[in-house]
């Protein structure tokens, strides 16, 4: 059949996504994320309705499978590395994240961006083991200064695929995917789960959100949306006198012997979903996010947090995605809006790594920032001034094993150094990232996860 | 014509007639109950097969975050279309086999990829829902949405796609499970069963239809809704034999072939019954079905009739044994609790509980039943009730144990509860005073009658009718 990329047609297939809760995969269209006509992620977030506890795989596990394994895992102490990818939904600006200040560079940036232009004196530098002057972070992007200056972040300042479509949907799909097909069957991390995971421990392999992340799609080892262990539990709004005695009664309502199937269906469905809740309910003992590291209060902080938490519980996560909950998209009033989203993002990201450190886990985790494209180099006017989408998006790789300093090549932004559309020629391949994280990091076979793998020279990115 | 229908039981209660709105629509207030209960269950069950054609829709527009509905681009718009009406609309019925015809002729958008299309196979389904189903065949078979979703649109003389004669004959109208002869006494044969040979010469038969691709995206309103058209050029105008039957077939003689086939009534009887009663039906039943469907030439009223009187319908009023499936559970709860559509949130909660209008998981539609529940599906069947009580409950001031578990089941349109669950209730209501009393204050009283709503609403036998 053949689909054009009409709106119609994008609503629908992420629609498509939406239903396949607990389903058999593969998933066919890595289409998940993303704004459009009245797809209201964010407001999901911000009133903290998140679809919860969703495995997804060939066949349906039980939960009690499920907290089998994962009791064997706990029960041994865990050494595997641990890859950790944050997306940022809608194409960030590179250019104002991480800003050139000296030479050509300086100078066509300045006369480029007239509406947004950062003053260099006003951004943050970057030191520490890798210091360089050639660069300066973005006002609001503190955490990342922090992450930097300590020796635990690799930058890659220009990272795409080429030609650049600059298509959010494609171009998210291709990163999801791991190769340049816009209807995937399966994710890079999938695919990596499929190859080296469990059949039987979704939470080997878990979306921190709301639905599954295209990255995550497997085609035989189940992997799991878990975005809090909050979304397990039965609550009622405004219920908070006696939740338990509540909780305590639905499930009394399922002890009897059943007068026929369905009503045994029921009992037993219900009876089970209260048993997760309180089982996943009693392992939270500590206080999410943990005080004194540096969390905000929003729901990313919260999920970030969760997630330190559960690689903490030793449950055999090797792989987790996290999308950022607010967009990136800004084609009018940029510094505003980016300030904002860097100040958040950047603070959760330290205050993560300062969590998994105080956690002991610092060793064995890796976390990938990314975003499906960079902005346009030339700004524009629109409402004080904005991007439109470009070429070669910025990547980070955090962590205490992460090669500090920048990673792969610059090509310039004075107006030779750019395509016929004013975009940077990327030099980087996205792929590029993964082949480094595969083979250096979780130390697994590259090819066997992205097609054509040997011509994807792995990044300088893990120390 | 003769119609043979089941006597009816002979002192109808009013647990007859709730049986009767739930199964037959998405549930029915105390006033509704009473409404129908006043005609008799005999006069009930026909006033529920002649739909009214005028004031259909009764109670406000249905509206998310205050504005109107733009079903065709807005996600989630095209489900809440049709909650509305199962909500509103006065022809339950209808409504319900409207969702019951959507499951046996499963067609879904994740292939069709095309709502105005999937809105207008709906409105299809809706207008045959108690009416002619050879009718209903004829049209669906070129019907948009129909033809895209099982390749009818690519389907030529040179090469003949088998997706739809196969579907049609397998799942649609004739069935191949071979356990049919005996679950329905001989009727439906496996000696009479359809062959390869069959479903390739029809496949050749349902030739010429096409797709335009151009008027579906830039067409005018009635293009893009329906932009196919038949040319004969594609289509295969030799002889084919189905079912032993010779001649230049085309596609509308392969509907006419598939009604006549000796198995066709039985396996739509037996598809039919299993809707409504989730037992098999009795030999009984199983010769007025068909006896009924044959003699009117095909007419699905004689047929329901038949279910919507039959003893089995009611057997089992004090231990219900039918699932609700998530959509009707989501429509009928907003009918128990007094509310209309105002908010998209309706979408995605029927996402998480695993039945999302318009998507059925693939073309044998939902696996109905038990299916619909497991530890994932029953924590959403809980998050929707949520939703549906949220603001909903106030003060009810003070009340004995008994008062507010009576009060809380009145307030929802009296779901079944067993005897053992009202206990429970009755006792959850009591521990409340014993935990946080002796006195109860203004919240307390509310949390209190809020939670046995809730308990009652998504409980495990709220979650049965």
């Amino acid at each position: 059949m053949n689909h054009c990329g009409c709106n119609d047609w994008q609503v629908t297939q992420r629609r498509a996504l939406l239903r396949r809760q607990g389903q058999v995969v593969p998933i066919p269209r890595a289409v998940l994320e993303g704004e459009s006509a009245g797809m209201c992620r964010r407001d999901f977030l911000r009133n903290g309705a998140i679809a919860f506890l969703t495995v997804y795989g060939a066949q349906m596990v039980s939960w009690n499978r499920i907290w089998e394994v994962a009791a064997a895992q706990a029960a041994t102490p865990a050494t595997d590395p641990i890859i950790v990818s944050i997306f940022l939904d809608g194409g960030n600006d590179g250019l104002n994240t991480l800003v050139p200040i000296t030479g050509s560079d300086a100078a066509a940036y300045a006369a480029k961006r007239p509406n947004i232009g950062l003053q260099p004196q006003s951004c943050l530098p970057l030191a520490g083991p890798a210091a360089t002057p050639d660069w300066a972070w973005n006002p609001a992007a503190t955490g990342f200064q922090q992450l930097y200056d300590a020796g635990k972040m690799a930058v890659i300042p220009a990272v795409d695929y080429m030609p650049p479509d600059l298509s959010h949907f494609h171009s998210r799909a291709f990163w999801q995917a791991g190769e340049l097909d816009p209807d995937p069957d399966t994710g890079w991390l999938g695919r990596w789960v499929d190859q080296n995971g469990a059949a039987d421990n979704p939470l080997q392999a878990v979306s921190a959100g709301w639905s599954l992340d295209g990255s995550l799609k497997s085609a035989g080892n189940p992997v799991a949306v878990l975005s809090s262990v909050d979304d397990a539990q039965f609550t009622m709004d405004t219920v908070w006198q006696d939740p338990q005695l509540m909780v305590n009664a639905l499930s009394g309502l399922t002890q009897r012997s059943a007068a026929n199937a369905a009503m045994a269906a029921a009992d037993q469905s219900i009876g089970g979903a209260v048993n997760v809740a309180n089982r996943l309910g009693s392992l939270t003992q500590p206080t999410l996010p943990p005080s004194g590291l540096g969390y905000g209060t929003t729901d990313f902080d919260r999920r970030m947090a969760n997630l330190a938490w559960m690689l903490d519980s030793n449950l055999g996560m090797r792989v987790a995605c996290i999308s950022f909950d607010d967009g990136w998209d800004f084609h009018d009033d940029q510094v505003n809006r980016q300030a904002q989203n860097l100040t958040r993002l950047s603070t959760t990201l330290a205050a993560f790594q300062a969590d998994l450190e105080s956690r002991g886990l610092a060793d064995r985790v890796i976390t990938l920032v990314w975003s499906e494209f960079g902005r346009r180099v030339e700004d524009n006017s629109s409402g004080g001034g904005g991007t439109d989408h470009g070429a070669g998006g910025l990547a980070m790789v955090v962590g205490t094993h992460a090669k500090a300093g920048l990673a792969g090549e610059f090509p310039g932004i004075a107006d030779s150094d750019l395509d016929q559309w004013g975009n940077l020629k990327v030099p980087t391949d996205y792929r590029q990232i993964y082949t480094a994280l595969l083979a250096n990091w979780m130390g697994t076979d590259p090819a066997a996860v992205i097609p054509n793998a040997g011509s994807f020279t792995p990044l300088d990115l893990v120390a | 014509m003769a119609y043979s229908y089941p006597k009816l039981p002979s002192s109808p209660t009013r647990a007859h007639f709730q049986r009767l709105l739930w199964r037959a629509g998405f549930s029915g207030s105390t006033d509704q109950v009473t409404h129908y209960e006043n005609m008799g269950l005999g006069h009930a069950v026909d006033r529920l097969l002649t739909p009214y054609t005028t004031k259909v829709l009764v109670g406000p527009a249905p509206t998310d975050g205050g504005a109107k509905l733009d079903p065709i681009n807005h996600w989630g718009h095209d489900c809440l279309w049709w909650l509305d009406r199962m909500v509103r609309s006065r022809n339950q019925l209808v409504e319900r086999m409207t969702l019951n015809l959507h499951d046996l002729f499963a067609t879904s958008n994740d292939g069709v990829g095309n709502t105005r299309h999937m809105l207008r196979q709906n409105r299809l389904l809706r207008k045959h829902a108690v009416g002619n189903f050879a009718d209903l065949l004829s049209q669906i078979t070129v019907d948009p949405a129909m033809l895209l979703w099982l390749n009818g649109a690519e389907s030529d003389r040179w090469e003949p796609n088998e997706n739809y004669a196969r579907e049609v004959m397998e799942l649609f109208c004739l069935g191949n499970d071979p356990n049919l002869e005996s679950l329905t006494f001989g009727m439906w044969t496996n000696a009479a069963m359809y062959t390869q040979t069959d479903i390739h010469e029809a496949a050749r038969s349902l030739t010429g239809w096409r797709y335009d691709w151009n008027k579906a995206a830039n067409g005018t309103v009635a293009e893009r809704e329906n932009p196919t058209y038949y040319d004969a050029s594609y289509h295969d105008g030799g002889t084919k034999t189905i079912f032993g039957h010779t001649g230049r077939w085309d596609w509308s003689d392969v509907c006419r072939l598939i009604v006549a086939h000796p198995n066709h009534a039985p396996y739509l009887a037996y598809s039919l019954w299993s809707y409504f009663v989730p037992t098999p039906p009795p030999p009984g039943a199983m010769r007025e079905m068909v006896g009924n469907y044959r003699a009117s030439g095909h007419e699905l009223a004689p047929v329901l009739r038949v279910i919507l009187r039959h003893p089995d319908f009611y057997a089992t009023l004090d231990a219900p044994d039918l699932v609700k499936p998530p959509i009707v559970y989501v429509a009928a709860g907003l009918r128990m609790t007094g509310r209309y559509i105002t908010t998209n949130d309706w979408s995605w909660l029927l996402d998480n509980m695993g039945q999302v209008p318009f998507y059925p998981p693939n073309v044998s539609g939902w696996k109905q039943g038990p299916a619909f529940l497991n530890t994932n599906t029953a924590h959403a069947y809980w998050q929707t009730t949520d939703y549906l009580l949220y603001q909903t409950v106030r003060d009810p001031g003070t009340q004995t144990p008994g008062q507010a578990v009576k009060a809380a089941l009145a307030a929802v349109s009296h779901p079944w509860v067993s005897d053992d669950t009202h206990a429970k209730l009755v006792a959850y209501a009591g521990d409340y005073v014993s935990r946080n009393g002796p006195t109860l204050d203004s919240h307390d009283r509310t949390e209190r009658q809020k939670v046995i709503r809730a308990l009652a609403m998504a409980g495990p036998d709220g979650l049965l009718h």
